[in-house]
């Protein structure tokens, strides 16, 4: 922060000082004459104003540093005192994290290709994305040998993923699967390059709103005995963690959606159950996996387990060898991983007490693949929520453990919401589809646990980025969300309102269980002149 | 020269620093001499106050007090860049200086927060009466007869230098 100098201080600054100035030395010496030409005004009431209104600038300053609804209204924030003001309620704000994912790389040879740390990728709008490692795709290399394997595309071209990571933070490289992207470094027989699967973990620094809501749980004290004290105490262990916690939501004795307290012959609630629903992504989060499938019978495969941390649902399962991205027709299923043993915790299978939790493993059957062979390499990628296992060893660890609840850490399930629909902008001004489509997309993803997304709220976004007018006709902006259940169904919502307690109780699903989230490319606003 | 020899008392009246120790007594044609300030320090009221406020702002120059730049005029800084060509133009520029000193003075004398002022004390005018320009000494010397609400003249001599 610069020093504050006599040259900052107005002139109404320092008229306002003299005035006092002059009004306490006469208080004290009526039978001064302070008026303008005297010496006494030129030599003493004129040098001690400017010094009192030097410092009284330099206290005003103070104390905007000091106050965060001051810092607000400033408008233009200094992020370095805003982060010391926060600092006072013990809240550090996340500065926003790197997107990554999983680039398929075309080639032309089937030769040995070696990408160093940096070969990077761009998008047409420039987003720019890089490797972290070095990467060597060869034809023979096989899992675990530290190289990646060149595909033959059987068209006398090749492939290889990579994964990525953006260049700068934020949510805008969270890129949609599909997204052509071309080599900015040199590679030999470069023929293109696309997003295999949609880009994850990009997110935006958090916003002063979203910082002073979270004043109340900062300055709770943190254990394990009430919400606000269980979500104090996960955010003072992960705020400052690759998976910081982007929202909670705690479900205890007798909460709709809370089953597990129901587990006696009686079927009544009783206490000692608490379910901790936690988001560390803001933006969905996907992760890839290559899964060896074994042919099951004709153009059908069981594919090796997938675990992945907080799996909520599978995205979508390519054929690797092949140039396909749609996917094949599954069927996947939850079930406890083997050998997870759950002594401390009352998880019934049947009732899916285990689905989105860390001791839950998904069976997968491909089904409708042509070219039967024995085994089958498929690229699986899977929504989930990084850190849920984590944060259950935490919840479990000695020194925090309930000593008389059952705590279970789960992931919430994903409303995951399209939206389609027109923008009017008047003659003569611009609204950007792309700019339209970013800010609703934001919302959608920053709204944590809450339980109803309408229309309504979508068109304020899309007015406040210059539309004139939004279609809200039955023809015009659609919403429509859908929710995989804890049976493994999906079930949808849609209207002018999606309410996530609207759902069917056999979904399993309740507001507080579930957050709602958009991919980039779910999102389509058209921007067309009135 | 028309002026009004003294008596008054000035007993309880507000009092500034002396600074023009040869204006003490206002029963003639006085020579008002900054350089002359004293330095043992003397509280001044009354004309005497008056005339030294007058001075001090009639040799201002505008834009050099912070915070108070509409102060003074561009009489003493011409003077010293020899760039009055002639006595109609250093009479223009003495008649702006002085109008602006004694609008200034009468704004605060105006103002109740200051305390309520003598009609004695409060300049209505000051006219220029005569210029006198020393060549030996580079001196030009203003003449100015000074009009109070109470209906008194009084006249003094403002001396200027025109080299440093």
């Amino acid at each position: 922060m610069s020093e504050i100098t006599l040259n900052d201080i107005s002139d109404e600054q320092f008229s306002a000082a003299e005035l006092s100035v002059i009004s306490a030395l006469r208080s004290a010496y009526p039978n001064l004459d302070l008026r303008l030409g005297t010496v006494l005004r030129s030599l003493l009431v004129m040098p001690d104003a400017a010094l009192a209104a030097l410092n009284l600038a330099r206290i005003d300053r103070l104390g905007a540093s000091m106050s965060l609804k001051r810092l607000e209204d400033g408008g233009d924030i200094d992020q370095a005192v805003l982060s010391s003001v926060l600092a006072n309620f013990n809240i550090i704000r996340s500065v926003g994290t790197k997107a990554n994912g999983v680039v398929r790389v075309k080639v032309v040879d089937g030769r040995t290709y070696v990408l160093e740390p940096g070969f990077s990728f761009s998008t047409i709008s420039g987003l720019t994305f890089s490797t972290v490692e070095k990467i060597t795709a060869r034809r023979d290399a096989v899992t675990g040998d530290g190289y990646v394997r060149l595909f033959d595309n059987n068209d006398g071209t090749y492939h290889f993923l990579v994964n990525v990571e953006a260049s700068d933070i934020g949510s805008k490289y969270n890129i949609q699967a599909g997204t052509q992207l071309s080599a900015t470094s040199y590679l030999y027989g470069f023929v293109s390059a696309t997003a295999n699967a949609a880009f994850s973990a990009g997110s935006d620094g958090e916003t002063l709103e979203n910082a002073k809501n979270r004043i109340p749980v900062e300055l709770s004290h943190r254990g394990m005995s009430n919400k606000l004290a269980i979500e104090a105490q996960l955010r003072d262990r992960f705020d400052t963690t690759e998976t910081p916690i982007v929202a909670v939501s705690v479900k205890g004795y007798g909460d709709s959606g809370m089953t597990r307290d129901r587990h006696n012959v009686f079927g009544v609630a009783v206490g000692g159950h608490v379910d901790v629903y936690v988001k560390t992504s803001e933006y969905p989060h996907v992760s890839g996996y290559v899964k060896t499938g074994t042919l099951s019978g004709t153009g059908t495969y069981e594919l090796d387990d997938v675990e992945s941390d907080g799996m909520y649902a599978v995205s979508g399962i390519s054929d690797v060898a092949g140039a396909q991205i749609g996917s094949y027709e599954f069927e996947e299923t939850r079930k406890i991983a083997v050998g997870d043993a759950t002594p401390l915790h009352d998880i019934d299978e049947t009732a899916n007490d285990h689905v989105r939790t860390k001791w839950q493993t998904s069976t997968i059957v491909v089904t409708g693949v042509p070219d039967a062979t024995e085994t089958r390499d498929f690229s699986v990628t899977v929504y989930d929520m990084p850190g849920i296992s984590e944060i259950q060893d935490f919840v479990d660890s000695h020194d925090v453990k309930s000593v008389c609840a059952d705590v279970v850490v789960k992931a919430p399930a994903l409303c995951l919401v399209s939206v389609s629909g027109k923008a009017y902008r008047t003659s003569g001004t611009q609204l950007d589809s792309a700019t339209v489509e970013r800010a609703v997309l934001d919302y959608i993803n920053s709204r944590g646990f809450n339980s109803v997304l309408t229309r309504s709220e979508l068109a304020s976004v899309i007015l406040s980025c210059g539309a004139s007018r939004v279609d809200m006709t039955q023809g015009g902006l659609k919403l429509v969300g859908r929710v995989l259940g804890l049976d493994g169904k999906w079930y949808e919502l849609s209207g002018d309102m999606l309410n996530i307690d609207d759902l069917p109780p056999e979904s399993g699903v309740v507001s507080g269980t579930c957050v709602f989230a958009a991919e980039p490319g779910a999102i389509h606003i058209d921007s067309t002149v009135v | 020269m028309n002026f009004v020899p003294t008596t008054a008392d000035y007993t309880d009246r507000q009092v500034d620093i002396e600074l023009l120790k040869s204006i003490s007594e206002p029963v003639a044609i006085k020579r008002v001499h900054p350089e002359t300030a004293a330095t043992t320090p003397r509280a001044v009221a009354g004309i005497q106050k008056a005339v030294q406020r007058y001075a001090h702002l009639l040799l201002s120059t505008i834009d050099d007090i912070k915070f108070k730049p509409e102060i003074g005029g561009m009489l003493v800084t011409s003077l010293l860049s020899g760039t009055v060509s002639n006595s109609g133009y250093m009479t223009h520029l003495f008649i702006l200086a002085s109008s602006n000193a004694v609008n200034t003075m009468n704004s605060d004398d105006n103002d109740p927060s200051f305390g309520a002022i003598p009609d004695d004390e409060y300049l209505e005018r000051a006219d220029l009466s005569n210029i006198e320009i020393d060549y030996a000494d580079g001196v030009v010397s203003f003449e100015v007869v000074f009009t109070t609400r109470a209906g008194t003249n009084y006249t003094y001599v403002v001396p200027v230098p025109t080299e440093v």
